[in-house]
């Protein structure tokens, strides 16, 4: 019999370390009897089944997109004699394959992942698309960089705010983001429209979302208040 | 069995939520096992699931899908007992096991049911093994067993009883206890991923802990109760967290007990003992207190009685039940989230002795009973006692040990001996 150092319990025959902390069991008089019987069988699990389904599909998606891959770029060049429209097909297909096979893959964290994969993937996506078809403009350097590092930003800060402060406050974080959010994206349109910044539209949504994220703070805030709208207002 | 011939029955008060609740990777489920001396005989096993299945009505519904509501229908549907598998209790239902909600599993020489609650409860799930595992001892030893509280022989008469919705029989409405309960603490740690299961099973000397519960004065399920308490409010201390919430236990009443109901569906209600760590810090004696005075307070029939019409009042209403199905279940699903699992921190359902008449106990070596995967993975634990041991078995879905931890170490502290065995290996 042979007992954890740490947690002073006696371990089953067939555990080789403590399942409480994970120390190993060593024991000079008593060698681990690697075919004693386990307590349950080692048969494939349900979780390793859910495992075996994810990476047929991820093969599935593969093979899929991996034939208009193959298949359009050879047409367009017996065709055109070069790669031409084509490279449209490539770029979504690349895009639409690092959009799917990530939550598929990943077992942990699975959003923060996918998101960032998906910033990143975005981001080469439109700078195809914007070499390709408007090599002469910038639209990408000046209107999908900043808005997607200010989504990206936004993003982290709700996050952060989901798993440290209550939801009140997180919500009202949200319409405080957004309010910044939509002067900032005015901003970003009149400098690629080259025209002089004034705040116009951008005043009714953040206007807008201040009141909102105001509200909502107070109501966080304020307990007397919570239990005043509890009162009346539930159902 | 012909379509008109077919019976069926309601989803009792407890019941209908789970179904409500189900997703396709899981299900609210408890399993009871039984260890015998010898390997199980798969062939024999099948044989006696049959034969039970004749007698004990409950094992032959399936579940289905109203406009309103879900019901039980009878089938013929055959149940064919399983290999076990390395994780128990995961999802109940699909194809599987055939939409019938319940499997019957083997492992050397170990017989387990697992049950989806929604037709039973721990107390209905531990007669049907009984009954089982009695009829296998008949088959495969050639015993005769005697007539035994909670075991249900084949020869026995069919008593309507066993089908009842006793929540409705025995609630009296002339008042109602309010829901309303601040949310407990929640144990944080990463989340074992698709749904996984961590088994772990200590194997502790029944006087042993008998002892030391006399010693706080009080039961074995509220010295349990306590240690869990005290484990959790060790973890939650060391979380750094920045609001301290209580913790509190859910402890599921067999009200049969109280009412002598017969029947073999769910007929429990749960009350949650626990402590307010925002009133300072509680040493251990004082958490006993708390939990036996807690107990005997809301042990009561007149309190459970009190909540029980509460349940079915919900369930009576006209409006609820006017809503169809769909929607029902989307709000169902809604109140879960938000009261379901988010009152307690944990739970602790203890079955208690378990005595089997000589023919079968010299067959049998152990008795053992665990809860499935809480949906928010919560660590939670079932307990047995058989033949001077006690088992108690924790399940979750955390990736930390630190509450199973510091619940067997603390029993290892007052001078408990623990056997640990684990589905981690």
């Amino acid at each position: 019999m042979s007992y954890c150092v740490n947690c002073g319990v006696e371990l089953d025959k067939s555990q080789k370390e403590c399942p409480l902390c994970s120390t190993p069991v060593i024991n000079p008089n008593e060698s681990l009897e690697s075919d004693a019987p386990a307590p349950y069988p080692r048969t494939e699990t349900v979780a390793g089944a859910m495992r075996k389904l994810r990476s047929i599909a991820v093969m599935l998606v593969t093979v899929i997109l991996f034939l208009p891959l193959l298949v359009c770029p050879l047409c367009d060049f017996i065709i055109t004699g070069r790669i031409t429209w084509s490279v449209y097909v490539i770029a979504s297909v690349v895009y639409a394959y690092t959009v799917v096979i990530p939550p598929l893959v990943f077992k942990r964290n699975i959003l923060v992942k996918c998101v960032w994969i998906d910033f990143f993937t975005t981001l080469t996506f439109l700078y195809v698309i914007n070499k390709v078809t408007t090599p002469d403009s910038n639209w990408f350097y000046i209107l999908v960089v900043p808005i997607s590092i200010f989504a990206m930003f936004g993003f982290h800060i709700i996050l952060w705010a989901c798993r440290r402060i209550n939801v009140l406050s997180t919500v009202s974080l949200s319409f405080l983001i957004s309010a910044f959010f939509s002067i900032y994206l005015e901003y970003i349109l009149s400098v690629f429209l080259q025209r002089s910044f004034m705040i116009s539209w951008s005043l009714l949504v953040s206007a807008s979302c201040l009141a909102l994220a105001l509200v909502f703070l107070l109501i966080s805030r304020m307990t007397r208040l919570r239990a005043f709208i509890k009162k009346r207002m539930h159902l | 069995m012909s379509t008109a011939a077919k019976k069926w029955y309601k989803l009792d008060n407890a019941a209908k939520i789970y179904p409500a609740v189900r997703t396709r990777t899981w299900s609210g489920n408890f399993r009871v096992s039984a260890t015998l001396k010898e390997d199980v005989d798969p062939v024999i096993l099948q044989a006696a699931l049959d034969d039970i299945r004749k007698r004990i009505v409950n094992l032959n519904l399936e579940l289905k899908k109203g406009l309103f509501w879900y019901f039980f229908e009878e089938t013929d549907r055959p149940v064919y007992v399983q290999p076990d598998t390395h994780d128990p209790c995961g999802r109940i239902g699909g194809r599987h096991n055939n939409e019938m909600p319940y499997r019957v599993c083997y492992y050397r020489g170990r017989i387990a049911i697992e049950v989806f609650h929604a037709l039973a409860d721990g107390t209905g799930g531990m007669i049907f093994l009984r009954s089982l595992l009695a009829r296998y001892i008949e088959l495969k030893y050639h015993e005769k067993i005697p007539e035994y509280r909670d075991i249900i022989l084949c020869s026995s008469e069919f008593d309507e009883e066993e089908l009842e919705d006793a929540f409705k029989r025995y609630a009296r409405f002339r008042t109602i206890k309010s829901r309303k309960e601040l949310h407990g603490y929640h144990f944080q740690s990463e989340e074992l991923p698709d749904n996984e299961i961590s088994v772990i099973t200590g194997i502790i000397p029944f006087d042993k802990i008998h002892e030391k519960s006399k010693e706080y004065s009080v039961t074995v399920t509220e010295y349990i109760v306590s240690l869990m308490i005290n484990a959790f409010m060790t973890a939650q201390s060391e979380s750094n967290t920045r609001v301290e919430r209580p913790i509190k236990v859910s402890v599921p009443i067999n009200l049969r007990k109280i009412y002598s109901s017969k029947t073999l569906r769910n007929f429990a209600l749960f009350i949650n003992p626990g402590i307010e760590p925002r009133y300072g810090e509680f040493t251990f004696r004082e958490i006993t207190e708390e939990v036996h005075h807690f107990m005997r307070m809301n042990n009561k029939e007149k309190y459970l009685n009190a909540i029980m019409c509460k349940n079915l009042s919900d369930e009576m209403s006209p409006i609820v039940r006017a809503i169809p199905l769909g929607i029902k279940n989307i709000a169902m699903y809604i109140a879960f989230k938000m009261y379901g699992e988010t009152l307690v921190s944990s739970t602790f359902s203890n079955l208690g002795r378990i005595d089997l008449p000589d023919e079968m106990e010299k067959y049998v070596d152990r008795v053992q009973f665990m809860l499935g995967r809480f949906m928010n993975g919560m660590p939670s634990a079932a307990a047995t006692s058989y033949q001077g041991n006690m088992y108690i078995t924790w399940t979750s879905g955390k990736e930390d040990k630190k509450v199973e931890r510091e619940f067997f170490t603390s029993l290892v502290k007052a001078g408990v001996p623990v056997l640990i065995e684990s589905n981690c290996l």
